[in-house]
């Protein structure tokens, strides 16, 4: 774990849900971890995929049955199949199916940066054939597998944000693995929030910075979680439509009032373009394979 | 013989007219009233239904459509039993609450005209950064 004090807050990183999580606190950077550490642990406990013991799991090996879920692993999965209906099917949690036959079926530190050639891709059952109850049962059919990655890390940074805040009074900013969510009063100068291919790039390297002051900011990128299959690059982000890594937008960040609302419009960028945070009216960010950069709806020009 | 036969007749007769004109009167009594009735319905002028007791509904479901962000009113209600296939109950908390409550909306954003992002406002050497992950 990685402690700074800057003049308006303390900062602290450690690992957890197979990526890096950031918090910043106004004060009380300790009371700020504890609650966002729960948060984490209820997260993994709830939707890891690569946890055996996960509800998450226990639903993709139902076999069709009904499974019973928490209540926050019922909003896990709400949040994907309402992203899912938002964006046309674009964020489709019912891609995990296709992405663990593009070799992604362990996490991404066990994978070998080489993997067998894909031989076939693999349709998305799409999520119209999840059945979620208010109750909190949800069927899934044999055979599909749900993927709630990256709207589920998104969730994780808002109720760790908004719960660290409430209880220690300070302002917060909590990054899991880019993910951003703010809460709380901010500090005098805002949120300083750095745009690069990677979280993982150091702060002084980041490609823009731009000043957060709430809500929430999001990344997705074809760039990070690539493997090797044969004499073909992948990556994680799959269109539900061909089953195959989305193509032609590298990376695509977008802000709006939550965390998982700037995933959401991130990820769908990344497979169909940013013309969905242009119609939602949310600043956005957007690069081109070719590394073109388009910006819109008031996202901050770099001087 | 043939006169008390013929007046045997027209007192039937009569009798026979007497009930046809109640029930022609009856009838249209009966029809009146629900014409009245019917009106009254379609126009929206019914006997107004008995006061309903005060909303009972917490204010965040009020507010919200129906099914989509229900869960967190729906966590404390004890799912139903199974109907059509035994249920799995994915782990121990499925039954409990949950050790993390999804907050209905944030409290703690202070109101602002401000926009949401802006351009730096002074060189930080520090900060978040947001990429693929």
């Amino acid at each position: 774990m990685n402690t700074t004090t800057d003049t308006t807050f303390e900062s602290l990183t450690f690992d957890a849900l197979g990526t890096t999580v950031l918090i910043e606190a106004c004060a009380d950077i300790a009371g700020a971890e504890r609650e966002v550490r729960a948060v984490l642990l209820a997260i993994d406990a709830a939707c890891s995929r690569f946890r055996e013991d996960s509800e998450l799991m226990v639903v993709n090996r139902s076999g069709g049955r009904p499974v019973v879920l928490s209540a926050l692993a019922a909003r896990a999965v709400r949040v994907a199949l309402d992203a899912a209906a938002r964006t046309g099917g674009a964020v489709d949690p019912t891609v995990g199916a296709a992405v663990r036959t593009l070799g992604y079926d362990i996490t991404f530190e066990q994978l070998p940066s080489e993997r067998p050639p894909v031989v076939r891709f693999v349709d998305t059952a799409g999520w119209r054939t999840v059945r979620l109850d208010t109750d909190g049962t949800v069927r899934v059919p044999d055979g599909v597998v749900l993927d709630l990655g990256a709207t589920a890390k998104a969730l994780a940074a808002d109720l760790a944000a908004e719960r660290a805040a409430v209880t220690t009074g300070h302002g917060v900013l909590v990054s899991i693995g880019g993910d951003i969510a703010v809460a709380g009063e901010p500090p005098r100068d805002g949120w300083s929030v750095g745009i690069a291919d990677s979280h993982r790039t150091a702060f002084a390297d980041v490609d823009e910075t731009v000043t957060l002051w709430r809500g929430g900011l999001a990344t997705s990128s074809t760039t990070v979680r690539r493997w090797r299959a044969g004499d073909t690059t992948l990556h994680h982000i799959v269109d539900p439509a061909t089953g195959r890594p989305a193509r032609g937008w590298r990376t695509v960040t977008a802000v709006a009032g939550t965390c998982v609302d700037a995933n959401v419009l991130a990820t769908w960028g990344v497979i169909h373009g940013p013309g969905g945070a242009a119609r939602a009216g949310c600043p956005y960010r957007a690069v081109t394979d070719a590394g073109a950069v388009v910006r819109g709806n008031g996202w901050p020009e770099q001087s | 013989m043939a006169d008390h036969r013929t007046r045997t007749r027209d007192r039937r007769l009569r009798r026979v007219n007497q009930i046809t004109a109640a029930g022609l009167i009856g009838g249209a009594a009966l029809t009146g009233v629900w014409s009245v009735a019917a009106a009254r319905s379609y126009s929206g002028a019914s006997d107004p239904a008995p006061e309903e007791p005060a909303a009972v509904v917490p204010e965040t479901t009020a507010a919200t459509p129906a099914p989509t962000t229900t869960e967190a009113t729906t966590s404390t209600t004890p799912p139903a039993p199974a109907t059509t296939a035994p249920r799995t109950v994915a782990g121990p908390r499925a039954a409990t609450s949950p050790s993390v409550t999804p907050k209905a909306t944030p409290t703690t954003q202070p109101p602002t005209t401000r926009p949401q992002v802006t351009a730096p406002t002074r060189r930080r050497k520090h900060g978040a950064v947001s990429g693929g992950s």
